[in-house]
């Protein structure tokens, strides 16, 4: 098994289950975890919401949770457009928030 | 109030141009009514015009446009529908507009009120009328100012999305939503995760997100909720929030430094970008159309007189001061070929305001008609295009009357229900062809010869062609119709057209075939200011023809005995052509030259020669027009000046064939 999660180019609601499954088994009694969301043509906010909860997940568990190659097109602009890359005072999202943290360290 | 002159001429200039203008948006929103940028396009063409009558003094078509501004404020924040009616009316506004610029008494203030009262009844508004020394229109009951009122001023709003689980399941974009507020005014929003479960508990096809969009805008709230029908009622909270709370979150959030480096890039892009374009893009400038032709008058006295200067610098043989001759005429004929550009227009911002007359002709008559237009770009001559506008209309309205059929009797013939006309412009040699032709039921030739015989144009057993036959429809008075409507079948606007367009060097002619639809083809100089032909000298007068009429020349050997016994024909072609001796006509007192040249002219159909002593070149010459006393001389449209000072003068083909017809040709 690859050390690395690759996602492939469609991450959209059709196929987010799948997703779910694999990274679940993926997951698994793993003490570090590596994406690769390179490939990524097309997405949506579920998945958005599903690295969200990983990124809780690692945090829960003390996982280290660390990103493969640089960030799709796609990622950033529905970052962008859905307001993941905007950050507030009092909002836990710049803390919580893995694209946050990913995002800004990819494109910085 | 005194107003500038000129300020009144640009003033008109710039209604007609605008009313035309909205004219032809009316008719596209009839197509698409939900289009914002046309609504918003529309509202702009409104508001210019309802400036510029306020800015001389037509306070009585500002007010009338501020009530229909009231309106289509509500149609172009989607309140209401621009249905069908309400275009019909507000193109009968557009007409009060420009009756109203042409005379400010033209259209009463109870015409007015009424049609505003027709739009807003529409829409379930209504208009009251107070009374008053300006009898100006009010509203007392209506809302609508009001509302245009709190359209206007600016509201804060939080509005909190708060999607179901299921909200994915069941198609809905939250994207598409949230960048759906933009379109309201100045928003931003903030994500909250909160509620996103660890990833063992996650349903990954829930959405556990909500959001808080913060939006500034001038619309109200159901414009909001509009934006908000595919969510259900639980899924979406507003409120209505001070500018100070929305302040303090707008100023909260910041984007990451790597978009505002990149928003900062793009902007200083785009400001660089709007200085290139503003100045590559040209500037214009107004100018009355009576300058320009002092103009064009001044350049074509220019070159005559340089011509006569070149030509006398030969004659006495001072070659010192031709080559700086020459380098003037050169300098000359740029200038002369700038001055003719200038007054060239594209004549698709003309043809553009058939659209209109073919839509409302056709509703009156129950007929569906699309018309199409191409080769709008193509160039023409103002003075050209503002003369032949009549001679279209009526070959339109013919095409409507006539030419298409109503939908049922389409139907029956397997036509679509809609019948087409299309208006096409072209360059066609060294002038424009510009073709009408509709899908119809084409001209009945059967019922022209019938009408042309019972006219006692032609005897009934004459054998002509069917062309022939078609053209007697220029024969004042010959119409088929049936119906003498409002709109044609007088039988007297086929003969105007042809010498509207005879009149400016123009040929017409008319193609049909039976059920399948007629074209008509209207062939025109590209300017009337100058024009090519072939300069003629009879004994010591020169004289022109234009080049459009000009078929072929030949050499002629006279033999007097023989025209008197069988006439005076030439062979071209295996055929007889008749023709005239210009010195025998114009009374020249001469011999005749043993050796003749024939110009062979033709037109519409019609040929026949016109023999002279001597061919000298093909030019390019400047017309100067007859003043009013001698605008009446027959055969002669204009005059032009020679090298050597002496006058040339135009012949006017089509007058000539007229007038020598019956006396010389039929004999």
């Amino acid at each position: 098994m690859s050390d690395v999660f690759i996602f492939q180019e469609d991450c959209t609601f059709e196929k987010i289950y799948n997703i779910f499954n694999s990274l679940s088994d993926y997951i698994k009694s793993r003490k570090s975890i590596s994406l690769d969301f390179s490939n990524i043509t097309s997405l949506d906010i579920t998945f958005l919401q599903l690295i969200c909860s990983l990124h809780f997940y690692s945090k829960n568990n003390k996982i280290q949770l660390q990103k493969q190659n640089n960030l799709p097109e796609a990622i950033k602009e529905l970052s962008i457009n859905t307001g993941f890359i905007f950050t507030i005072k009092n909002c836990q999202l710049s803390d919580t928030c893995p694209f946050n943290e990913l995002i800004k360290g990819n494109l910085e | 109030m005194e107003i500038d002159k000129e300020l009144l001429d640009i003033f008109y200039e710039e209604v007609e141009e605008l009313t035309e203008e909205l004219e032809s948006s009316l008719m596209e929103l009839e197509e698409d009514n939900v289009n914002i940028e046309l609504l918003s396009k529309i509202f702009r063409i409104l508001h210019t015009i309802k400036g510029s009558c306020s800015l001389v003094g037509f306070n009585k078509i500002s007010d009338f446009i501020h009530k229909l501004e009231t309106i289509f404020q509500l149609i172009k924040e989607g309140k209401f529908s621009p249905e069908k009616q309400f275009i019909n009316y507000f193109l009968t506004a557009v007409d009060y507009i420009r009756n109203l610029v042409e005379n400010i008494d033209a259209v009463s203030q109870d015409d007015l009120i009424s049609l505003l009262e027709k739009i807003y009844s529409l829409y379930g508004l209504e208009l009251d009328i107070k009374e008053d020394s300006d009898k100006k229109i009010n509203h007392k009951k209506e809302k609508v100012e009001t509302l245009k009122e709190n359209i206007k001023t600016e509201k804060f709003f939080k509005i909190k999305i708060l999607p179901n689980e299921d909200f994915i399941i069941r198609g809905a974009d939250i994207v598409e939503i949230l960048n759906s507020f933009n379109k309201l005014g100045k928003a931003v929003w903030v994500l909250n995760n909160e509620k996103v479960p660890d990833f063992q508990q996650l349903n990954p096809e829930f959405i556990y997100f909500s959001w808080d969009i913060f939006l500034k805008t001038e619309k109200n709230l159901d414009a909001i909720k509009n934006l908000l029908i595919f969510l259900e009622r639980n899924e979406f909270e507003i409120i209505e929030i001070s500018e100070n709370e929305f302040l303090n979150i707008f100023n909260q959030l910041k984007k990451p430094q790597h978009i505002e480096k990149i928003d900062k890039e793009n902007k200083e892009e785009s400001q660089k970008t709007l200085k290139k374009d503003f100045f590559q893009k040209e500037a214009f400038l107004k100018i009355p159309q009576h300058k320009l032709d002092t103009l064009l008058d001044l350049v074509g006295e220019l070159v005559i007189n340089q011509s006569i200067l070149f030509s006398q610098l030969k004659k006495y043989n001072i070659y010192e001061t031709i080559e700086l001759a020459e380098n003037i005429e050169n300098i000359i004929t740029e200038l002369r070929n700038i001055t003719l550009d200038i007054r060239m227009v594209q004549i698709g911002n003309f043809l553009n305001r058939f659209k209109r007359n073919v839509r409302d002709i056709a509703a009156e008559q129950g007929k569906k008609i699309d018309i199409i237009i191409e080769g709008g770009e193509t160039e023409l001559d103002k003075t050209i295009i503002d003369i032949i506008i009549n001679p279209l209309t009526h070959i339109l309205r013919n095409s409507i009357d006539h030419g298409i059929e109503s939908p049922e009797e389409r139907i029956k013939k397997n036509k679509p229900e809609k019948g087409i006309i299309k208006i096409k412009a072209e360059h066609v040699g060294g002038g424009i062809v510009i073709s009408i032709s509709d899908d119809g039921r084409g001209i009945d030739i059967d019922a022209v010869r019938k009408k042309a015989v019972d006219m006692g144009l032609i005897s009934d057993d004459y054998s002509c062609s069917e062309s022939e036959i078609i053209n007697l429809i220029f024969h004042s008075g010959l119409s088929t119709s049936n119906i003498v409507s409002e709109i044609s079948g007088r039988g007297v606007g086929m003969d105007a057209v042809k010498k509207d367009i005879k009149k400016i060097g123009g040929d017409i002619s008319i193609f049909t075939e039976k059920d399948k639809g007629t074209e008509i083809k209207i062939t025109l100089p590209l300017t009337l200011a100058i024009i090519e032909g072939l300069m003629v000298q009879v004994e010591n007068e020169f004289y022109f023809i234009p080049n459009e009429f000009v078929k072929h020349c030949i050499e002629y050997f006279p033999n007097v005995k023989n025209e008197k016994e069988k006439g005076m024909f030439i062979v071209y072609r295996d055929k007889l052509i008749p023709f005239i001796r210009l010195k025998e006509y114009f009374k020249i007192v001469s011999t005749i030259k043993k050796i003749e040249e024939i110009v062979l002219v033709e037109f519409s159909g019609n040929m026949f020669g016109i023999a002279v002593d001597k061919i000298i070149a093909q030019k390019q010459i400047v017309i100067k027009n007859f003043g009013p006393i001698l605008s009446k001389l027959p055969c002669f449209s204009g005059a032009t000046i020679v090298e050597d000072g002496t006058m040339a003068l135009i012949l006017d083909v089509v007058a000539l064939y007229n007038n020598i017809k019956a006396k010389y040709l039929t004999e």
